[in-house]
């Protein structure tokens, strides 16, 4: 098969050249459109918008979306009212939000850790949540070890630790 | 490599490693769950639930993995007219759907723990859902027909055009802002992740991908006999002359 | 740790998360054994049909 060169092909062969050349040609050009319509919608797709998003004023008052970013250390507050909610301050370390949330927490909720929160905007740019989801990092570490150096004073969670490389809340289009 | 695109002789190859790879899967699984369930430490955030990390994300590589090999397979059966292709991909499809499943619900029970939800319709889950119906839709498109030889143009197409959803799925929780975290293993400075957490996801992945390639060598054999009962009944071949490898659909025109 | 925590409450409870966990690897190698049997039958039937039309070739592939 492979003995006879490159010129003066069979047209068997050639037409696996030509089927080749259009499948390879097919794919690229699928790719690109896949890549234009996904650069396209980018902000449609977005899962969340960031508070830098919000503070541009991206998104109207009482239009529902999703908000994410770091709860802010700090910020966490129970002001005890009759529905049990609570009030954080979302960061990307750029802008911030406030607010509000009257439900269960996931377990990994903390100040310092990633959220996703879905709710609107009131008239006073409070975000009152009807949801909130724990994201978290790619990494993983022993407890045991966090502890050592939690009682070492090593650990730095929420200043350039583990859980502060969070990427995913880089302001849009930086 | 041009020996084993002999059909009969690769599926001699397979039959011959398929011991050996049943056996290392079977040998790494105890280890890797003594591993993974006991012997691995508890992650500082998310406590035990860690531990489904170590199916979860073997079954994704797995999943993406079996997709590669199915446009492969496709692409050499739609351009070369290579048997073993559409065979491969045949072969391959359930499998691939399978660990693809496997990745979506421990993703799931991982997420509700650690997240809160089962399911958000983020970049990375929705692109990896649209892989399961890729498979699904494969394995549909190729057994549409009464004459099973018929689906395996539109299915090579699909599984070749579906080949963009790969770097979607990769790339998805860097290009848009999704729930799902980025890759642990793939990260800039080496894996994100401490070598006592690192030896379960190894023994269990290699235990996983042998498995995969048992399943894969049992099945190919499943598929190339089929083929060879329907050429034999369809009087293809004469019984006294069994050809050795499986007649293509161009030779069957021309005959 | 040893093998002895498989004897332990606190093992199966998994820190409380005892029903994401092994409803998790539950459902995994339920699925996988499923489809290793689904494999093993798809193959051994079609080989069986095979064998039972053309004895020659199987024998020979038996020997050889």
């Amino acid at each position: 098969m492979a003995a006879s060169g490159g010129r003066g092909l069979s047209p068997a062969r050639r037409r696996k050249r030509t089927r080749l050349y259009l499948v390879l040609g097919g794919l690229a050009f699928l790719a690109l459109a896949v890549g234009l319509v996904l650069a396209g919608f980018r902000d449609n797709i977005v899962f969340f918008f960031g508070p830098s998003e919000v503070a541009a004023g991206k998104v109207d008052p009482g239009r529902t979306f999703r908000l994410g970013g770091l709860v802010k250390d700090g910020s966490l507050a129970r002001p005890g009212g009759t529905d049990g909610a609570v009030l954080f301050t979302v960061t990307d370390n750029a802008a911030e939000v406030r607010v509000r949330f009257a439900g269960l927490l996931p377990d990994l909720f903390r100040e310092g850790q990633g959220i996703v929160a879905l709710g609107a905007l009131d008239g006073e740019g409070l975000f009152v949540a009807d949801e909130v989801l724990a994201k978290h990092d790619e990494n993983y570490m022993p407890a045991e070890a966090v502890e050592a150096m939690k009682r070492a004073g090593t650990w730095q969670h929420g200043e350039g630790g583990p859980g502060t490389a969070e990427p995913g809340y880089a302001p849009e289009g930086q | 490599m041009h020996r084993f695109a002999n059909p009969g002789r690769f599926m001699r190859v397979a039959r011959r490693v398929r011991p050996w790879t049943l056996g290392a899967a079977l040998l790494l699984l105890p280890v890797g769950l003594y591993q993974a369930l006991i012997a691995s430490p508890p992650d500082y955030q998310q406590h035990d639930t860690v531990r489904i990390l170590y199916i979860h994300v073997p079954a994704a590589i797995l999943a993406q993995g079996a997709y590669v090999l199915m446009a492969l397979g496709s692409a050499a059966f739609l351009i070369w007219k290579h048997p073993l292709g559409d065979l491969s991909a045949r072969a391959v499809a359930p499998i691939g759907a399978v660990f693809c499943l496997i990745c979506l619900v421990t993703g799931a029970v991982w997420g509700k723990p650690t997240w809160g939800t089962y399911w958000v319709w983020d970049a990375r889950l929705t692109s990896m859902l649209i892989l399961l119906f890729l498979f699904i839709g494969y394995m549909a498109l190729a057994n549409a027909f009464d004459d099973p030889a018929r689906g395996d143009k539109p299915a090579a197409i699909l599984a070749i055009v579906g080949i963009v959803n790969i770097p979607v799925i990769k790339f998805s929780v860097y290009f848009f802002n999704t729930l799902h975290q980025q890759s642990t293993l793939f990260s800039a400075g080496g894996p994100a992740m401490p070598p006592e957490m690192l030896t379960p996801l190894a023994l269990l992945g290699g235990s996983f991908a042998a498995f995969f390639l048992w399943l894969f060598a049992v099945r190919l054999a499943g598929e190339f006999a089929k083929v060879r009962l329907r050429a034999i009944r369809g009087g293809l071949i004469r019984r006294e002359r069994p050809a050795e490898s499986r007649p293509s659909a161009s030779a069957r025109g021309t005959r | 740790m040893g093998i002895g925590a498989l004897f332990t409450a606190e093992f199966w409870a998994m820190g409380g998360h005892g029903f994401f966990v092994w409803s998790a690897y539950g459902f995994c190698f339920a699925v996988l054994a499923a489809l290793a049997l689904g494999a093993w039958r798809m193959t051994a039937r079609a080989e069986r049909e095979l064998a039972a039309l053309d004895p020659e070739r199987a024998a020979r592939r038996r020997n050889g």
